[in-house]
């Protein structure tokens, strides 16, 4: 009777905890990013996405995600406090000449589907689609100011506007 | 440069201090300023790595910085994460992009990082974060008198330099024009 009690609780705490790591078929994920566009404000490219994940109208809490962005495997931390809808942060960083203007995806795999990721990996197969992706949009860091400095423009326009008139004057 | 030396310091601790770390994570962590220039209003990125040099694997682990809310806002990232896991030999980065809300003079103070050193470990060890110290953020006037393109107050010299030069120029060929008519009207007339 025990023994049987116990074996159920196990079974039930076991798939309890099972669908606790596995997110739905469809969740509905907002996000927000940022890459770096001053060339001041970074001497390299940041990129940062935060998102927040729904599985049927709840926010889906303490998922252990994996993300991977162009083949690198990078951890997402769960960010804020201890509160329910908990926001997750992917953030990594690159050299600006490493870089080009254009939309990165985030894949995002859970615990389940990103053991079978690595098993691919590993095994040089296919690898599985993502649970879910977020894009990050990166518009290229440009340095504030011009590309020419107006100053020399101004410089070259003075000299080319006195020859002229230096020219205008000797054929009087 | 901070980052490559806090890099050799690690690899110098794990060389000596390896053997005492047996199956037990020790976590380094930084906390470093990827800006040229600190200016007000402007976006200030900060980085923190936490590298794992232990031989086992860290649990639980949790980065806190802080910044006042009175003087920064915070544009992206958050200065509170935490990661259920890290590796032997692996490490994690974090960013967080704040924005200073006026100028002066400001300690950019050390972050916590508080993790499991065993899966066992029932308290928490706390490490701290190198700090970048005490660092000037410029008025933005300064920054931008500097580096902006200042378009608009070239063109404004430009059409002041254009009444100033082109004024009397439009003047004299004007008055040219008249006496080259005068002299055209002349030469005919001692032609006739």
């Amino acid at each position: 009777m025990i023994k049987s009690v116990l074996t159920f609780v196990c079974f039930a705490a076991f798939l309890a905890l099972a669908s606790a790591s596995e997110l739905c078929d469809k969740p509905v994920v907002t996000d927000v990013s940022y890459t770096t566009t001053q060339l001041a404000t970074s001497t390299k490219a940041v990129f940062i996405s935060q998102f927040q994940i729904k599985c049927n109208d709840e926010f889906v809490d303490r998922a252990n995600l994996h993300a991977v962005v162009d083949g690198e495997v990078l951890p997402v931390a769960v960010t804020g406090d201890n509160q329910e809808d908990s926001t997750y942060q992917v953030s990594w960083v690159r050299e600006h000449d490493q870089v080009s203007a254009k939309t990165y995806t985030v894949q995002l795999y859970d615990s389940e589907s990103f053991s079978a990721y690595s098993r691919a990996v590993r095994a040089n197969e296919a690898v599985p689609a993502a649970d879910f992706s977020v894009k990050v949009h990166h518009s290229g860091a440009s340095k504030d100011g011009l590309f020419v400095p107006l100053e020399a423009v101004a410089v070259v326009a003075a000299i080319a506007l006195a020859i002229f008139a230096q020219s205008k004057k000797s054929n009087l | 440069m901070r980052q490559s030396t806090l890099l050799l310091v690690a690899v110098a601790v794990m060389a000596c201090v390896g053997g005492a770390f047996a199956d037990s994570a020790y976590i380094l962590a930084s906390k470093s300023i990827l800006n040229n220039y600190l200016v007000e209003n402007m976006d200030i990125t900060i980085q923190y790595s936490l590298f794992n040099i232990g031989e086992g694997a860290a649990s639980s682990i949790q980065l806190l910085d802080y910044f006042p809310q009175e003087g920064f806002n915070i544009v992206a990232g958050s200065t509170s994460a935490k990661w259920d896991h890290l590796a032997a030999g692996a490490n994690v980065t974090h960013l967080v992009v704040v924005r200073p809300l006026s100028h002066g003079r400001y300690n950019f103070t050390f972050g916590q990082v508080s993790y499991l050193e065993t899966a066992d470990a029932s308290d928490p060890v706390v490490a701290l974060t190198s700090a970048p110290g005490v660092q000037q953020i410029y008025p933005f006037n300064d920054y931008d008198r500097q580096y902006a393109s200042h378009i608009l107050q070239w063109a404004v010299f430009a059409v002041a330099t254009a009444v100033l030069v082109g004024g009397p120029a439009f003047l004299y060929l004007g008055s040219r024009a008249k006496y080259v008519a005068v002299a055209a009207e002349e030469k005919n007339r001692k032609q006739r």
